[in-house]
């Protein structure tokens, strides 16, 4: 009975609020809040504009009154709160967005801000504010500056092909025809797979003759084949072996499936990226050898190259090339011992750089780490230790020498021997008895670390028990 | 009867009394430092593990601990934090105190086993100073220097603006730093040096992707902590 009463409560206040809502959103409680905006004070019409806001899509049918205003009213207040409303109740597209996109006209660059950003909220329907947008790009403000890249980045596809007429123009056409360049690259890189149709024109500007337009090139490149999030099918891919797109592929019968479309985007990009290493301006190079990190196997042309930058270039090629030689898989393998000789590098970004690629490799890498660190090269001996840790359980052919190594008369190599043993975690009697000694060595740090081994491997055993 | 109950009350009192003022007092150090971790939607795991072992990385870095011991012999309080939306924070590993090579090393290995207790969301700034604010004002930890270091890839589209929260860090003299990460958003180091960082000193670092997280959370912990001079 008591629960039936409860149920009975709750539709009755249920129905209240639909009753209220219902109440609130009345069309003559609505046009007594438009009246508002004709005769209200100024607080009073921000009140009133505030709860059509808040009233959404049914508010909709007071929107050519809110236009008049936004259009007609003399306060700043006002119009600022007005454009807010109208993105809330985002109706009536046909008339709010061409006042929006007036609106972006505005000498008040609070409006044009607003104006911009409001303008999100109308999706495809925005389309004819592309042009406007932007122009906006060249406005004085930062703040409209970025409202404006960012709603186009938000509109999507629509936006791509007013951007990328702002890279087919050279970059003297007119004063901050470069800055536009910038600004329309990075938001297209920013697009990742939906910026994909405008791949020809980055491929192209990739060879520019201006350095900057080159680098911005490289990096949406990167970006956009590296984007994992896929639409479903395109229709403007041209033949297999035709690289330049989009021509004639709108012919029926010529739609690929995304993903083999796909491939063939990544191919260009990788091919681009691949003649970008040798580009002369350091930038570039670095940009394109960081991009193809991206890629995995597909980066194995390179192979060479890489190495080559990874034994001479500068610290961040050094590192960069690393990276991708890492990720390039096992037709790399054979760079293990290069990938053991970075690790004495003397840039630090380099040795963690090398760190990581041998945990990529993980059991592969063990043996020459072991061969290596019998040497006992002060330069090395460390950072191997490191490795060992970072591997973890598939370093275990390595538990044997890091017995060794826990007697060794430097205290940091002691420590890092203790920590790569719980970090392997093979919970054996050697190795117990062993880290247990180390508790009472006279290096603090060594103590700290064979406790916390030793708390690892006795974790590691209490779960095997409560498996068996 | 009425008199023991009395005495049993003032003991009480001053035993709690007692207890407090040995186990409630603060430790002073010489600087209180939080690492908000971004891990919503837009972080993956393997990213993720970028972020974890590059900060655990930067802790065995002796520069780091040349750093930390020249701070003022205090050592460094040391929290990190993962966040994602308004209602998604954690602080993960708790405070440690550092202040020699064996506790940075400790908290290198407490971090790079660290679980990843968010696993995605939106992103809200905010939410993080907020809970990040909050860990500072109640880690029962004193310190002349609190930072709050904030990283991500992505501005808030959740909850309240972050500047709201920034200024109220700011009148706690906390400082608000950054690690912009401008992988999906290129213009993203514009918004956080104008709505997030901010207070004495602060500063903002740019890294192109998250492979670049281990290098530029390096330079970017040697400056909070402060470069020793050698």
């Amino acid at each position: 009975m008591k629960i039936q009463i409860h149920k009975l409560l709750l539709l009755s206040c249920l129905f209240l609020i639909v009753c209220f809502n219902s109440f609130a959103a009345d069309y003559p409680y609505v046009k007594k809040k438009a009246e508002i905006l004709k005769i209200g004070s100024v607080e009073e019409k921000i009140s009133a504009v505030l709860e059509l806001g808040r009233l959404s899509s049914n508010a909709n049918f007071v929107i050519p009154e809110l236009l008049y205003s936004l259009k007609n009213d003399e306060s700043h207040d006002v119009r600022m709160e007005i454009i807010r409303a109208l993105e809330r109740i985002g109706g009536q597209a046909n008339k709010t967005v061409p006042a929006l996109i007036e609106a972006l006209g505005d000498n008040d660059w609070q409006i044009r801000w607003a104006a911009a950003g409001a303008l999100t909220s109308f999706g495809k329907k925005s389309a004819m504010a592309v042009p406007e947008l932007i122009n906006l790009l060249r406005d004085k403000n930062e703040y409209v500056k970025n409202a404006a890249i960012s709603t186009l980045g938000k509109m999507g596809p629509i936006s791509v092909a007013a951007m990328m007429d702002e890279l087919e123009k050279p970059v003297d056409f007119v004063e901050d025809q470069l800055y536009m360049h910038i600004i329309c690259t990075r938001a297209l890189g920013a697009l990742g797979a939906k910026a994909m149709i405008a791949v020809p024109i980055l491929v192209k500007n990739s060879q520019n003759k201006n350095e900057v337009v080159r680098l911005e090139s490289v990096i949406a490149l990167r970006k956009i084949g590296g984007d994992d999030a896929m639409p479903g099918e395109i229709g403007w891919l041209a033949e297999p072996d035709e690289m330049i797109w989009p021509k004639g592929s709108r012919a029926e019968g010529n739609f690929l499936m995304f993903a083999e479309a796909k491939q063939m985007v990544i191919y260009t990009i990788v091919k681009t990226l691949l003649s970008s290493i040798s580009d002369p301006d350091v930038k570039v190079s670095y940009s394109a050898i960081k991009g193809l990190a991206y890629f995995g196997n597909k980066a194995l042309p390179a192979k060479d190259q890489l190495i080559n930058y990874m034994n001479k270039g500068t610290p961040v090629m050094r590192r960069v090339a690393i990276d991708v030689l890492s990720n390039i898989g096992e037709e790399a393998d054979d760079i293990i011992p290069d990938l053991v000789t970075a690790l004495s590098d003397f840039d630090v970004n380099v040795q963690w750089a090398a760190i990581q690629a041998l945990r990529i490799k993980g059991k592969k890498a063990v043996p020459e780490l072991i061969f290596m660190l019998e040497y006992d090269d002060d330069a090395l001996t460390g950072n191997i230790l490191k490795t060992f840790a970072e591997i973890g359980n598939e370093a275990k052919g390595a538990i044997k020498i890091l017995l060794v190594m826990l007697q060794h008369d430097n205290a940091a190599y002691r420590a890092l021997a203790a920590e790569a043993l719980g970090e392997i975690g093979e919970p054996s009697l050697p190795v117990i008895n062993s880290l247990s000694i180390m508790k009472k060595d006279s290096n603090n740090n060594v103590v700290k670390s064979a406790e916390w081994s030793l708390r690892e491997l006795n974790r590691i055993l209490s779960e095997r028990k409560n498996n068996s | 009867m009425k008199r023991i109950t009395l005495y049993l009350v003032l003991l009480i009192f001053f035993m709690t009394a007692f207890y407090k003022n040995i186990y409630g007092q603060n430790v002073y150090v010489d600087l209180e430092l939080v690492l908000a971790v971004d891990v919503s939607s837009s972080v993956d795991e393997e990213e993720y593990q970028l972020q974890i072992r590059g900060v655990g990385a930067a802790f065995r870095h002796p520069d780091i601990i040349a750093a930390i011991e020249s701070t003022g012999g205090n050592g460094i309080a040391v929290a990190m934090v993962q966040w994602s939306d308004n209602e998604e924070q954690a602080l993960v590993g708790g405070w440690h105190i550092i202040k020699d090579a064996a506790d940075a090393a400790e908290y290198a290995r407490i971090i790079r086993r660290v679980p990843r207790i968010i696993a995605g969301g939106q992103t809200s700034i905010a939410g993080a100073l907020t809970f990040a604010i909050d860990q500072i004002n109640n880690n029962n930890i004193d310190s002349s220097r609190k930072v709050i270091d904030v990283s991500g890839d992505g501005r808030a589209n959740n909850g309240v603006h972050p500047m709201k929260i920034r200024d109220i860090a700011l009148d706690q003299n906390i400082t608000i730093n950054g690690l912009v990460i401008i992988n999906d958003e290129p213009f993203l180091d514009g918004y956080f040096e104008r709505g997030v960082i901010g207070g004495r000193g602060s500063f903002m670092m740019i890294a192109e992707d998250y492979r670049d997280y281990a290098a530029m959370i390096l330079q970017k912990l040697l400056r909070e902590i402060g470069m020793p001079v050698s």
